[in-house]
């Protein structure tokens, strides 16, 4: 190495020594570790749904074990709107949706049971 | 050194090397799909493989960071050195199975393009906790792509190995990347303790390992020479050096190697512009000073690789006064001839 | 943020598309000109540079302009 080099090094391993452990010390300091569920973060529930201006995006992460799982709208007195697609499986799903969708409902057609519903 | 290009410049040592590699990940994967099994039958194959590949891909990158300074606090690991760019590649062939088979279980099966997916999932960007961990893990990746498909020599040679080794000191923000992805992966995903404080500790021993290492060259070069009134150095008497060998000093800061051949001296700077070798650590081979890592040679008198090859290193001016040898601490460009001074044995 | 992710994932795809194109220019018409010691190379070696002149195209992009002016 030459001597840039290995003043680089010297400087790159001290930011990793302080900045690293500093990170994840800042980064776990406001868990609970008391509680039961130490993590209760979004990819422990099967799905999660977040709006984005005009479009909802549902991250499904454990899939639905029914055979067809429709999304439908809800709408501002709470009952189902249009429907807005369909979930297949694992991975990230966005919409576009009105600004009168107050929430989301995904429904077995076949069994016609409400499995999810959410309201942002 | 070649006047073509090969595939891998492969020789009986690597060969061996690269089979320990294959050999030790192999090894390392068929215990991690057995044990996985055996602890939790209900486990899915996708799961065991995203696991398996990720955690060797992350042993691999700790090996690889300890190797350097390993090699400076002990000559037995150079070896390893050599060989350090085929265990680079391999990891990143580790981590890009882990990469590909992760988003093709959490994001192929959504309607938005998987790698859309992996940076919108989770938008809690604000937060350090649930910071989407995924996303530290595709930027590592990228890195670690860069770097492995610029392993050839052919990229040395062509970016400059200015820029070559700038670019391939991003394995450092790569590390940092990779440790937070798995630090917080481990937190969002399955709070899995083992896993933090295998962390720390790899963390530590690197950390350490580095340290120790600069400390030992810091020693070394340290060093402070008697200066003459021109400012030239005294650093050592003629025959300190053993003829087609060299003496390395440190001289401002960088390292110089004093070469002797045929009883004349020489002064190039150290560092060989293949992968930064020592040349002071090689030896004169028909009438070349040749870097003891990949063989690259140069002449003693003008630093320039013999034709046709173009590599170019520092020279330096010598004089000898009162059985001294003076080196002058200011370089001349890369390439210039110097005459060799008589070492008078 | 959802701005800042469209814009960096388009900047990372189109550096991506753009050094396609041009490893694929490189590898099968101007491997030459980026480096003569290609032309005495077996050609399979290309294959080998292929994924690393995609990621660092831009040095080269620039070393063939410098080769056709000089």
């Amino acid at each position: 190495m030459i001597a840039g080099q290995r003043r680089a090094h010297k400087y790159i391993w001290i930011g990793i020594l302080v900045l690293l452990p500093m990170l994840m010390i800042l980064a776990v300091k406001d868990l609970d570790f008391s509680a039961a569920d130490a993590s209760g973060t979004s990819t422990d529930l099967p799905v999660s749904v977040s709006l984005n201006g005009q479009s909802v995006s549902i991250q499904v992460n454990t899939p639905f074990k029914s055979t067809s799982s429709l999304v439908y709208e809800m709408l501002a007195d709470g009952s189902k709107g249009a429907v807005l697609g369909q979930l297949e499986g694992r991975g990230t799903y966005d919409f576009p949706v009105s600004e009168a969708t107050k929430g989301i409902y995904v429904v077995d057609p076949i069994k016609d049971v409400e499995l999810l519903k959410m309201e942002f | 050194m070649g006047l073509d290009y090969k595939w891998v410049l492969w020789n009986a040592h690597k060969k061996t090397y690269d089979r320990l590699i294959l050999l030790g990940m192999v090894t390392y994967l068929v215990l991690f799909f057995v044990l996985s099994f055996l602890t939790n039958p209900e486990i899915i194959a996708e799961t065991v493989i995203i696991r398996a590949f990720g955690s060797l891909a992350i042993i691999m990158l700790h090996i690889i960071l300890a190797i350097g300074p390993l090699s400076r606090l002990n000559p037995r690991f150079l070896p390893l050195l050599y060989n350090r760019r085929h265990l680079g590649v391999s990891m990143f062939l580790a981590a890009l199975v882990h990469g590909v088979f992760a988003i093709i279980q959490f994001h192929a099966l959504g309607n938005s393009n998987p790698i859309v997916s992996v940076f919108t999932s989770n938008m809690d960007y604000g937060s350090l906790v649930n910071f989407p961990f995924q996303v530290l893990g595709f930027l590592a990746l990228l890195i670690l792509f860069t770097m492995a498909s610029t392993s050839h020599d052919f990229f040395l040679h062509n970016l400059s190995p200015k820029i070559w080794k700038g670019l391939h000191m991003g394995v450092y923000l790569a590390y940092a990347l990779v440790i937070m992805h798995v630090f917080l992966g481990a937190f969002q995903q399955d709070t899995s303790f083992l896993t933090v404080l295998a962390l720390f500790l790899g963390l530590i021993t690197l950390v350490s390992l580095h340290v120790r290492a600069a400390l030992k060259e810091a020693k070394i070069d340290g060093f402070v020479w008697a200066k003459d009134t021109k400012g030239w150095l005294a650093v050592c008497h003629p025959r300190e050096i053993a003829e087609s060998y060299a003496k390395i000093f440190t001289v401002d800061g960088e390292r110089v190697a004093i070469f002797k051949h045929e009883g004349k001296l020489s002064a190039i700077h150290n560092v060989c512009k293949h992968q930064g070798g020592p040349l002071g650590e090689g030896k004169i081979v028909d009438g070349c000073v040749t870097c003891p890592w990949h063989g690259y040679q140069y002449l003693a008198h003008n630093g320039q690789s013999p034709p046709p090859f173009t590599e170019k290193v520092k020279t330096y001016a010598l004089k000898i006064e009162n059985d001294m040898v003076y080196i002058n601490p200011e370089a001349f460009p890369e390439g210039t001839a110097v005459t060799p001074i008589s070492s008078g044995s | 943020m959802e701005t800042a992710i469209t814009i960096f994932l388009g900047i990372l795809s189109g550096y991506f598309a753009i050094g396609l194109l041009f490893a694929l220019y490189v590898m099968l018409i101007g491997a030459r000109k980026i480096d003569p010691l290609l032309a005495d190379s077996k050609k399979g070696i290309r294959v080998l540079l292929f994924p690393g002149v995609v990621a660092t195209w831009p040095f080269f992009f620039a070393k063939l302009f410098r080769f056709r002016r000089s």
